[in-house]
């Protein structure tokens, strides 16, 4: 009640100054008045009773600072004054005051830009529930020397069965799946899971249900979950949809979910869900798929390795395995989602943090001359008794403004930054659409611009805060030639050439990788003339793989005679797209089929040219196959 | 006019307190009546009054109203906060046990 009752005064000494002050006034008039009477009272004249009460009270003005001191509000006057003080001061010279705030701006902006991606992408812990606890399960392949090995329907059943680190694990996979039967066929992006997958991910739908242990079973009816998106675009939301048949790759399959708008899983985007249905009875080496998992508390991913480790020997019971040589490589989920891109995203957040320091760095080069030059008014000040942390609070508030004013500036930068590059939407970048400024990110902007206003505020105050006598008998003549000021700023001019010097290498070293990639043979030329697409034909419709072959032909066939068109060619794979496609053997062609496709490729300069390397003949290929046990 | 007893630190705080503690009173009124039930040994200045009073009414100890006095002048009357009679109590309180412990000091010694 005391603290609300204080706080009331404190606000009303603060915003309703005038009245405050008119009554301190009319209280201490009521009491000179009251002396005066008294005074006339006890025999004076008018004249000398006031003379004699003005006396004894002495300077009214003197209790009324001391009243309003009491009140408090002086040191929060003062910041004002400093304030105005600040603003009047900085717009006096604009032209240094643009001059700063954009170089300034510039700084911050490409600061907090860079700052919201490696926030957004590195940062900010993944969408899920407690994600720290979430794992990607990976192997090490020395035997065939591969870093980082994924999953398969033997490792997957092993460890699922006999796991102990685990809360549980769950295997996902990209697949792109055509729907018919419902409107315009289409192909889209869909996301193969286990049935254990969603429920550690803590993913619940908004309507229906998720897959069960049956649904996940090979050979059972097929049950697919839609996202919020597709279900939004494909089905105009309708409640009714759980239970409704959908043709999935020529497949009957029920819907029996809704995931939520907020469902995200790692770089995917897919559209439909389906139970990845791993084959149980799979009793070779095959690696097709991720496996997550979620730790159980306190378990750390030493101690998930272990366990992977103790399972590996029940693994190579598997034939085929054993060369491998398989060893546990667990690593955090987030992982799976930032790639290799932690290292580049840091090396461009430090690079724009040196062009920062240099936009520091010039502005206190700037700030610097100008205070030389009010070195006369400083020593004016000080003598009429402003005290030193006076004229450096002073300085110091300007800087900080014109840090402020950078970073207001600087967020609308970093605001047409973040704007571009969701625009350009570079296909390596992951989590685009979790960048942008958020509170975060502002804070950051907040703490960047006081901490820039404070370093460049900071030189000045150091070198000027005692202002010397010598500046006032110099009557007004620039001091700048002392050979002392001079030293600062060289030491400037010197970091900021170093550092520019830094930049340069960097960005030099940059633009060489880039003209290198630029130089790498992709294989094929005029790629602006090659136009690609996506076609399946579901498994359900061809069965054998020569008819399906077929098919392909008079797909290709039909497309020839069209105008424009010169060449035609189908392959299982583009070079360079991007496109992790696990399924290239999906379509068998006799050998002759494939030649003539070849021939075609050809055509359209789409393989690579191999001069230097040897033809393999066909039956060697053989051979080998049938040695690796794949055939 | 002569100079006043220069009065010890901390307690202009309990004389304001108790002189308003009857009824609200005018700056005025306080230094007169301080003045007066001292018989003239104690006189507040006003230039260490009218501080004592806002800084007592920051505290929301007292409270201020502006009010016409007999002569029908307006005046800012001030009055004890209920929080103010609780500080009223407790500063009473620590000036009695000082005051015994001065006097015995004083008698004793």
């Amino acid at each position: 009640m005391r603290a609300v009752d204080k706080l009331r005064l404190r606000l009303r000494s603060l915003l309703r100054r005038g009245r405050v002050e008119d009554e301190l006034e009319a209280e201490l008039r009521f009491h000179l008045d009251q002396l005066i009477d008294e005074n006339i009272a006890s025999g004076m004249t008018p004249e000398e009773a006031r003379a004699a009460a003005l006396r004894t009270i002495g300077g009214i003005a003197r209790f009324q600072e001391e009243c309003r001191d009491m009140r408090r509000v002086n040191l929060i006057e003062d910041l004002w004054k400093d304030i105005r003080h600040a603003a009047r001061v900085l717009g006096r010279g604009p032209s240094f005051t643009i001059i700063a705030v954009l170089t300034l701006a510039l700084g911050i902006g490409g600061t907090t830009a860079i700052f919201s991606v490696v926030y957004g992408v590195l940062l900010k812990p993944l969408p899920f529930s407690e994600p720290e606890r979430l794992v990607g399960l990976y192997h090490r392949g020395p035997g065939v020397n591969l870093p980082v090995m994924n999953q398969g329907p033997a490792t997957y059943f092993i460890y699922r069965d006999n796991q102990r680190a685990f809360e549980d694990i769950g295997a996902w996979d990209r697949q792109e799946v055509s729907i018919t039967g419902r409107g315009e066929p289409e192909q889209i992006q869909a996301l193969a899971v286990t049935d254990g997958t969603l429920p550690l991910l803590r993913v619940q739908p908004i309507l229906g249900r998720l897959f069960s242990k049956e649904d996940d079973k090979r050979g059972n009816p097929l049950r697919v979950i839609l996202t919020y998106g597709y279900w939004q675009r494909k089905f105009a939301a309708a409640r009714d949809i759980i239970g409704e048949p959908l043709q999935v790759d020529g497949k009957p399959a029920t819907v029996v979910g809704i995931l939520p708008a907020s469902f995200k899983f790692l770089h995917t985007e897919p559209a439909l869900l389906l139970p990845l249905q791993p084959d149980r009875a799979a009793n070779w080496v095959s690696f097709g798929f991720q496996v997550l998992g979620r730790l159980r508390p306190g378990v750390t991913i030493g101690d998930a390795n272990a366990d992977v480790a103790r399972m590996i020997p029940i693994v190579e019971q598997v034939p085929g395995f054993k060369k491998l040589r398989l060893e546990p490589n667990i690593r955090p989920l987030e992982q799976d989602v930032i790639g290799n891109l932690g290292p580049v995203l840091w090396i461009l957040f430090g690079t724009v943090g040196i062009v920062l320091l240099i936009a520091c760095a010039n502005v206190a080069n700037l700030f610097l001359v100008r205070t030389e030059g009010r070195q006369q008014e400083f020593a004016v000040r000080a003598a009429l008794g402003a005290s030193r942390r006076r004229i450096a609070r002073e300085l110091l508030t300007e800087s900080l403004m014109l840090g402020l004013a950078g970073g207001v500036v600087g967020l609308l930068f970093a605001r047409a930054g973040i704007g571009l590059l969701r625009r350009l939407a570079p296909a390596t970048l992951p989590r685009l659409d979790e960048i942008g400024i958020d509170p975060v990110v502002l804070l950051f902007t907040l703490a960047i611009s006081l901490v820039t206003g404070i370093l460049f505020g900071l030189i000045p105050v150091m070198r000027f805060g005692t202002p010397s006598a010598g500046a006032l008998k110099e009557g007004g003549r620039p001091a700048s030639d002392a050979p002392v000021r001079q030293r600062t700023r060289n030491t400037l001019v010197v970091a900021e050439v170093a550092m520019a010097l830094v930049l340069l290498v960097v960005s030099g070293l940059m633009i060489r990788t880039f003209v290198a990639m630029r130089q790498v043979q992709p294989g094929f030329v005029s790629p602006e003339q090659v136009q690609t697409f996506r076609i399946e034909i579901p498994e359900a419709l061809i069965e054998d793989g020569v008819e399906m072959t077929r098919a392909f032909e008079q797909i290709a066939q039909r497309l020839r005679p069209v105008p424009g068109v010169v060449s035609v060619g189908l392959s299982s794979s583009i070079t360079m797209d991007g496109e992790d496609n696990t399924r290239k053997t999906k379509v068998v062609l006799p050998i002759r089929d494939y030649e003539k496709l070849l021939e075609d490729l050809h055509d359209l300069a789409v393989v690579a040219e191999r001069k230097c390397e040897e033809s393999i003949p066909f039956e060697d290929i053989e051979k080998r196959l049938k040695h690796d046990g794949l055939l | 006019m002569s100079r006043p007893t220069d009065l010890v630190q901390g307690t202009l705080d309990l004389l304001i307190l108790r002189t308003i503690s009857l009824e609200p009173k005018h700056g005025w009124a306080i230094s007169k009546r301080i003045q007066q039930v001292s018989r003239d040994t104690l006189q507040v200045q006003q230039g260490s009054l009218y501080p004592a009073l806002h800084r007592l009414e920051q505290q929301a100890w007292i409270k201020a109203e502006w009010r016409p006095t007999e002569t029908g002048r307006m005046a800012k009357f001030y009055s004890l906060t209920e929080a103010g009679g609780k500080q009223l109590e407790k500063e009473l309180e620590s000036w009695t046990r000082l005051s015994t412990a001065i006097n015995l000091v004083i008698q004793e010694a």
